[in-house]
């Protein structure tokens, strides 16, 4: 638990970096919210989000939903509705009490639909305190049986369920508030009970906001097993049977688990690598595999210049890796000199190994795609695509041999959910940085003219997925690309010519002009020039222009490409 | 160890955005704008963790100058 005091001390210390991301939250609650607007800002600056939150009144739930009238600056409306903050009710003030919050739901969709990019979290409800007799218990019934059909509701709308029961369920009651606070300034929880629902409030919004690492580099001594295999041996290292041993399993498990959800495990580890290899072959008690982890420096160098090194090899962004390492002296070094790698401040006792990992949300998504799954494979064929490519002497000659096929369809049923995902996650070849969330794609689909191309890559090595996606709307007589964008998995490939190529002839059809829009971020600079490179014509900084007839598309081509039936 | 006039000059410096050295024994609740109710709940929840105490509503009402907050948190400590 961090104490109050601490808290607002490091609010004030931690810098506010350029690749934080921005979010602004209002809270409209029937408590004095006070004090977990501060935890949460301190829970979510931690997990590199900064937060504004902005103003409301107490509790003035309803009235404040009406008020919202699509109010486009709140990314997050969260609503906190605490019973024990009520005067006592009967049974039919109770039921009416029940009704209104259902009510309140609707409200909540109204202003959903008028802003879709509005993320809604809607605490479910705490038992009643009060625990005495028949009445108390056959309300506690009600609250229950309530919760399960505001879930359900919920699940339709979109609107996430905060689930504040089980946090006072694990704590009881009894710890949960602080009457004198109460009395004083209208503010409900304790301070144990604010550190929680605030740690677990921030979880829920990183998971939502789909910003989850992609890499986990492991050190192996200390970490994956108890002792130094260099000097104990694949058999003496402590793993299973054994009080010691048995935590390291319980963690090998867990981060296998991570693997089969698709996060790609690397290893960074000061030892010889025969004697590494051998270990994960012999010791019968080992859980991962040798081959679980796609990138591996086991070497006697300086981490940080093998982090580098896995990062080129995987083409995975620094602050999308996540670091974890026994060693203090190795996580401060790696702080110093790769600042944009997540280091994780791993405890001495093994047995909170797992739980350093959770509280930092790192590898939290709401959604888990069957894209996601399939990344472990599609990071392998990376490290042998850049293996491969260094015995070629030419780029093109490399490229044909690589058999590429790209399967091109429009954005469907089946793919909403990557092309969601994409648009949010991409940063690097995105050139129009339009990040669309389920809802507002769902709208941008419905009120305009589109033609959308949405891109798979197979080649020699195997099967890369989803990876790229374009989408043009019809602007009176002329054509205005709104996305397109491209997975770093699929760089160095000449994708994108076949991507615009494509989607150029899908347009040529329906107008004579198209309208390419580059809006500059920090992370796409190296494409500020792609649509001049392909004979755009500048109109203004974001805005580039092309006559269909003068486009040149890619002689030679390098791609099969194939239609597939919508 | 941090005396107790320097635990509550720096919460009050924390809270209030104020300097340390602006915070003389006559500060008060009338030196700073940003001292109102809210944060003044804000500085009653911050010494309550600070030196593990619980203050009751009465004694958090009276709170409202630098000597008194110092007074306070001797008698209950």
């Amino acid at each position: 638990m961090i104490e109050y005091h601490k808290i607002l001390k490091k609010i004030d210390s931690i810098k506010r970096k350029s690749n934080f991301k921005n979010l602004k939250i209002k809270f409209l609650c029937n408590f004095n919210q006070l004090f977990l607007e501060d935890y949460l800002n301190y829970f979510l600056l931690e997990k590199k989000i900064s937060v504004k939150i902005l103003k409301s009144e107490f509790d003035q739930i309803d009235q404040s939903i009406i008020n919202l009238k699509g109010r486009k600056d709140i990314n997050y409306l969260i609503i906190g509705e605490d019973i024990n903050s009520r005067i006592n009710f009967n049974d039919k003030e109770f039921n009416n009490y029940l009704t209104q919050l259902e009510s309140r739901l609707d409200n909540l969709k109204i202003a959903k639909d008028k802003n879709p990019n509005l993320k809604v979290i809607y605490f479910n409800l705490i038992k009643k305190r009060d625990f005495s007799g028949d009445f108390y218990n056959n309300l506690n019934k009600k609250i229950l049986n309530f919760n399960e059909r505001i879930e359900k509701k919920c699940l339709q709308t979109q609107i996430q369920i905060f689930d504040i029961q089980s946090i006072s369920n694990y704590i009881g009651l009894e710890n949960f508030y602080d009457d004198e606070k109460n009395f004083l300034a209208k503010t409900l929880y304790s301070e144990y009970a604010l550190n929680l629902i605030s740690k677990e409030l921030s979880k829920q919004i990183y998971a939502s906001e789909n910003i989850r690492k992609k890499c986990l580099v492991l050190d192996l001594d200390n970490t994956l097993w108890g002792g130094v295999l260099g000097e104990e041996g694949p058999y003496s290292i402590k793993l299973g049977n054994s009080f010691e041993g048995e935590k390291f399993t319980k963690f090998q498990k867990y981060i296998k688990d991570l693997s089969n959800k698709g996060i790609i495990l690397a290893i960074s580890s000061k030892n010889n690598l025969d004697d590494a290899k051998e270990c994960f072959k012999k010791n019968p008690n080992m859980i991962l595999n040798f081959s679980d982890f796609t990138s591996y420096r086991i070497n006697w160098r300086e981490k940080y210049i093998n982090i580098n090194e896995i990062s080129s090899e995987l083409n995975i962004g620094k602050d999308s890796m996540v670091f974890f390492d026994d060693s203090k002296f190795e996580r401060d070094q790696m702080l110093k000199m790769n600042p944009e790698i997540n280091v994780i401040d791993v405890p001495n006792d093994v047995s909170k190994y797992i739980k350093s990992i959770d509280e930092t949300a790192f590898f939290l998504s709401q959604k888990t795609l069957d894209e996601d799954l399939k990344k472990k494979k599609q990071y392998q064929i990376i490290s042998k695509f850049n293996g491969s490519k260094a015995k070629f002497r030419d780029t093109n000659s490399f490229l044909k041999s690589l058999k590429m096929k790209i399967s091109f369809s429009k954005v469907n049923k089946k793919n909403f959910d990557r092309c969601v995902q994409m648009s949010v996650k991409t940063n690097q070849f995105n050139l129009t940085n339009l990040r669309f969330s389920e809802t507002s794609l769902k709208n941008y689909l419905k009120k305009n003219d589109t033609i959308s191309l949405v891109g798979s890559l197979k080649d020699k090595f195997g099967d890369h997925g989803i990876t790229c996606m374009a989408i043009a709307r019809r602007s009176k007589n002329k054509f205005i690309i709104d996305s397109f964008l491209l997975s770093c998995r699929i760089f160095g490939r000449q994708v994108e010519k076949a991507l615009l190529d494509e989607l150029i002839r899908k347009v040529k059809k329906q107008t004579q002009t198209i309208h390419g829009i580059y809006n500059k971020s920090k992370k796409n600079k190296e494409f500020a020039n792609f649509f001049i490179k392909n004979g755009f014509i500048k109109k203004t900084n974001k805005n580039f222009e092309i006559k269909i007839k003068e486009y040149k598309y890619k002689k030679n081509q390098l791609f099969k490409i194939k239609y597939e039936k919508n | 160890m941090k005396k107790i006039e320097d635990n509550i000059k720096d919460i009050l410096s924390t809270i209030l955005k104020v300097p340390i050295k602006k915070i003389d024994p006559s500060f008060s609740y009338k030196s700073s704008k940003k001292w109102d109710s809210l944060n003044h709940i804000k500085i009653i929840m911050a010494l309550e963790s600070n030196f593990k105490i619980k203050i009751k509503p009465d004694q958090a009402v009276e709170m409202m100058t630098y000597k008194k907050i110092i007074q306070n948190i001797k008698k209950i400590i």
